[in-house]
């Protein structure tokens, strides 16, 4: 089955730059999908995006859209007003000096409905008595809800959004991202968006492709990417994570450490640990892989994230990151813990 | 003070202005300043945008290129063309003999017009290109991003887009335009036409000050008329984004099409610069005359001193209206130095008419009658300041803005007094910025025709006046070498110009 947007082997390179900024990069769409690109600064989501518009050419590679080719190495076959792609830009890019009627708009061809478009368009985001208003006299949330109907209303066949959230509070971006991810799945839109906050990816993608110096680390769903990250950067990027060498604790090989766990895995050479992974208990446990004394505590309200000192029963040192939650009292400094595996919670490595 | 006195009784005069010349004045004015805005801003805006938003051959250096016509003083490129058109003679007589009476008096009467049109028009279109320039630089690559991915091409998103937000520099730009034309006293004495700003002279020279103060009040109302009308069609609408600032790319043009850029660019910058350099040029070496010397010698001395002592004040009191109020935290500093600003806005010939009274009236008190001798002179210092200030105070509030607050604090804080940190901070910053005040003020100075033609004293010449008059008598080969000793002063300021421009982020 041919996929919906399929991008193949799309290399760009940057005048004066010695690495490129994309390197052979593919990868698919399916209709309907909310897909994210995820980076570091650099690590050439951006330029991928732009690239989809139509705004910048690839050095070569091609890019395909429901078998219309719409770029083929360094020739742009459809320039991007043709390709009827809406894109959210990093910070509105509202028009300054047209009301917000006039900015959402903008993309549509004179016709008779097109009023009725505007309207529709901004009750779905509730600011129906703002089409008169300039961009300047909007709050960022307003701006960014606008930004995202004006790209909406020309019902584009692809959508993209450049690090939409980024200029909004936590509070505000929690709400946002919420609204528009539902905004995009009711008016049934392909939709591609470039963020740097993993959080923001997790929480709202179908798919997650991430990148990093041009090239593609990883694709798979939020979850997968998650639990079984394909290396050492996409897992401390998805959040908290410890890399341990098996030897380090010093477990027998004939007597499982972790319950649960398929005798296969646990002749596996590494063991990562994600902080809700582990639990904490008193000194003295049996089943503890390892003991250790609190050096770090981190207090978010509802949990704590707390960093362990640990020597392994080989006598080797190592640090573990773990969550507690549902304990009112915060531990001091060098408190000594056990730590136990949650059943069939470790992601093993060769 | 000038408002007040023009309230006074006009007498007979004032009757006799109002029935045979205000209305032609006025109309002439407001005709003439939106003929050279209309067509300044066509070609500003078009030769920014292709220097701005295209690569080609030869870009960086039409880029300052097209600044250089601002170098030239607008009678003397008028005393360049007025000469041309003496030599379309044979032109008339065809269209007389072949047209019919009719056409050729209409030729006749649109001729100046489009004399003068043309020389405003070429010399002054650069304000309208460097205030478009810096927009188009700053303009953000994502707004006309924007719109090409909601199906707007290139030329499409230009208008739709570009040009509606560059539309406070092209008025700044214009409004600049604008205030020149209506302060022109040479290009419309040379060809003729009959605006507000010779009315002002004209009926001082009659002796009817307060019909003069009239006639002046009348341009500044049509100039403030002209800015509130742009205003009140703005609206609410911004016009700044808080969209990063990205520079657009450039698109690179072929070949056949960088031909079409330079010719462009190209007509303005001769017919700014080329031509009448080129005119002034000939006839000096041509005429090889050289008897004048003394003369010129004498004027271009004249010249030198006052802009000397005209920029010298005008820079102390920037330094003071800027860094000054600072350290010693004036309150109101902020509205004295816009009003200091307000001077360029002032038509010339409004400050001559109210400098010129001022001065009557302080040697009318007992014991400064001296002051009417030397009158004229310090009176026109004193203009010159007045209406110099603006282009002193600008270069220096600019960099005053980048110069970080917490350096005077510093010094403060270890012990300087105000003074000190003044002499030791702030002006040692500033040096590059007060210097180039000085300069621009200096060419200024050096260049004005229309105050020091009418407040000078008697039998004072300028290089600007002598070169004018020599033109005006018809005596252009003559005035060769003063006008391309004045265009060389306009030069130097576009220099510095260009200099400060670049440094703009």
């Amino acid at each position: 089955m041919s996929r919906f947007l399929q991008v193949n082997r799309i290399t760009r390179r940057f005048a004066g730059a010695d690495q490129a900024a994309l390197a052979d990069v593919s990868f698919d769409l399916n209709q309907r999908e909310f897909v994210t690109l995820v980076g570091a600064s650099g690590s050439g989501k951006t330029t991928l995006l732009r690239l989809l518009a139509g705004l910048e050419t690839p050095d070569a590679g091609e890019i395909n859209l429901e078998g219309e080719m719409l770029s083929r190495g360094k020739q742009v076959v459809v320039p991007p007003e043709q390709r009827n792609f809406g894109f959210v830009f990093q910070n509105h890019a509202l028009f300054p000096h047209l009301s917000v009627s006039a900015n959402v708009g903008f993309g549509l061809a004179k016709q008779e409905d097109k009023r009725q478009r505007i309207n529709e368009l901004l009750e779905l985001v509730g600011l129906e008595d703002m089409e008169n208003r300039f961009p300047h006299e909007l709050s960022g949330g307003e701006q960014q809800r606008i930004a995202l109907v004006r790209a909406l209303a020309p019902k584009p066949r692809l959508l993209m959004m450049d690090e939409p959230f980024s200029s909004l509070d936590k509070a505000l971006r929690h709400e946002l991202r919420g609204e528009t991810r539902r905004l995009i799945e009711q008016q049934g839109i392909t939709t591609i968006m470039v963020t740097h906050d993993t959080d923001d990816a997790l929480a709202v993608s179908d798919r997650i492709v991430v990148l990093k110096d041009g090239g593609v680390e990883q694709i798979g769903a939020p979850a997968d990417i998650y639990r079984t990250p394909a290396n050492r950067y996409v897992a401390s990027a998805f959040g908290a994570c410890s890399f341990l060498e098996r030897d380090a604790l010093g477990a027998r090989q004939e007597q499982p450490l972790i319950r649960g766990v398929e005798p296969s895995s646990v002749a596996q050479k590494e063991l990562w640990l994600r902080p809700e992974d582990l639990r904490l208990k008193a000194p003295g446990t049996d089943e503890a892989i390892a003991a250790g004394a609190v050096s770090e505590v981190f207090y978010h309200g509802s949990s704590q994230l707390i960093t362990l000192e640990c020597s392994g029963r080989s006598g080797k040192s190592f640090t573990l990151k773990a969550i507690r939650s549902g304990d009112k009292n915060v531990p001091e400094t060098g408190t000594r813990f056990d730590v136990v595996i949650r059943p069939g919670q470790a992601i093993f490595k060769m | 003070m000038v408002g007040l006195r023009s309230l006074g009784d006009g007498g007979e005069q004032w009757g006799r202005i109002v029935e045979y010349r205000l209305w032609e004045q006025l109309g002439s004015t407001a005709l003439l300043i939106m003929l050279v805005a209309f067509f300044a801003i066509g070609i500003g805006v078009t030769c920014a945008w292709l220097v701005s938003a295209y690569e080609f051959r030869g870009r960086k250096t039409l880029e300052w290129l097209l600044i250089l016509p601002l170098g030239v003083p607008a009678f003397v490129a008028g005393a360049a063309y007025l000469d041309g058109f003496e030599h379309l003679t044979p032109a008339f007589l065809w269209i007389r003999q072949n047209l019919g009476l009719d056409a050729f008096l209409f030729t006749q009467k649109m001729l100046p017009w489009i004399g003068a049109t043309l020389v405003l028009v070429v010399t002054l279109y650069p304000y309208v290109y460097m205030s478009c320039r810096a927009a188009f630089a700053g303009q953000q690559a994502d707004l006309i991003e924007a719109a090409r991915t909601m199906g707007c091409s290139p030329m499409k998103a230009f208008l739709r887009v570009v040009l509606p937000l560059a539309r406070p520099a092209m008025a700044a730009g214009a409004a600049l335009v604008a205030m020149e034309t209506a302060n022109d006293y040479g290009v419309v004495s040379l060809f003729g036409l009959n605006t507000l700003t010779p009315g002002v002279f004209r009926a001082w020279s009659e002796g009817s000050l307060v019909s003069a103060m009239r006639l002046a009040f009348m341009l500044l109302a049509l100039i403030v008329f002209v800015m509130i009308l742009e205003r009140a069609q703005r609206g609410r609408r911004g016009f700044a984004s808080d969209t990063r600032e990205r520079p657009l790319a450039r698109l690179a043009l072929t070949p056949a099409r960088t031909m079409m850029a330079w010719v462009v660019i190209g007509i303005p910058l001769f017919l700014g610069f080329g031509w009448p350099v080129l005119r002034f040029l000939t006839w000096a070496i041509s005429s090889g005359d050289f008897a004048g010397w003394p003369e010129y010698g004498g004027a271009m001395f004249n010249s030198a001193w006052l802009a000397l002592f005209a920029s010298v004040f005008v820079v102390l009191t920037a330094l003071w209206l800027t860094a000054g109020r600072k350290a010693w935290q004036v309150r109101g500093g902020v509205g004295m130095q816009s009003l200091a600003s307000l001077g360029y806005a002032i038509p010339s010939a409004l400050l001559a008419v109210g400098v010129g009274a001022i001065v009557s009236d302080i040697a009318g008190i007992h014991g400064f009658a001296w002051l009417a001798l030397s009158a004229s002179a310090v009176g026109l210092v004193f203009a010159y300041w007045v209406r110099f200030m603006a282009v002193g105070i600008q270069p220096v509030a600019a960099a005053q803005a980048g110069v970080a607050s917490d350096l005077h604090a510093a010094a403060r804080t270890l012990g300087a007094t105000p003074g000190r940190a003044l002499l030791k901070v702030d002006m040692r910053l500033l040096r590059p910025a007060l210097f180039a005040a000085a300069t621009l003020c200096f060419v200024d100075v050096f260049k004005e025709l229309t105050l020091t033609l009418v407040m000078r004293p008697f039998d004072f010449e300028t290089l600007a006046t002598l070169t004018f008059r020599l033109s005006s008598e018809g005596r252009i080969p003559e005035a060769s070498l003063p006008a391309l000793v004045l265009v060389a002063g306009g030069m130097l300021g576009v220099v510095v110009m260009n200099r400060m421009l670049k440094r703009q982020p």
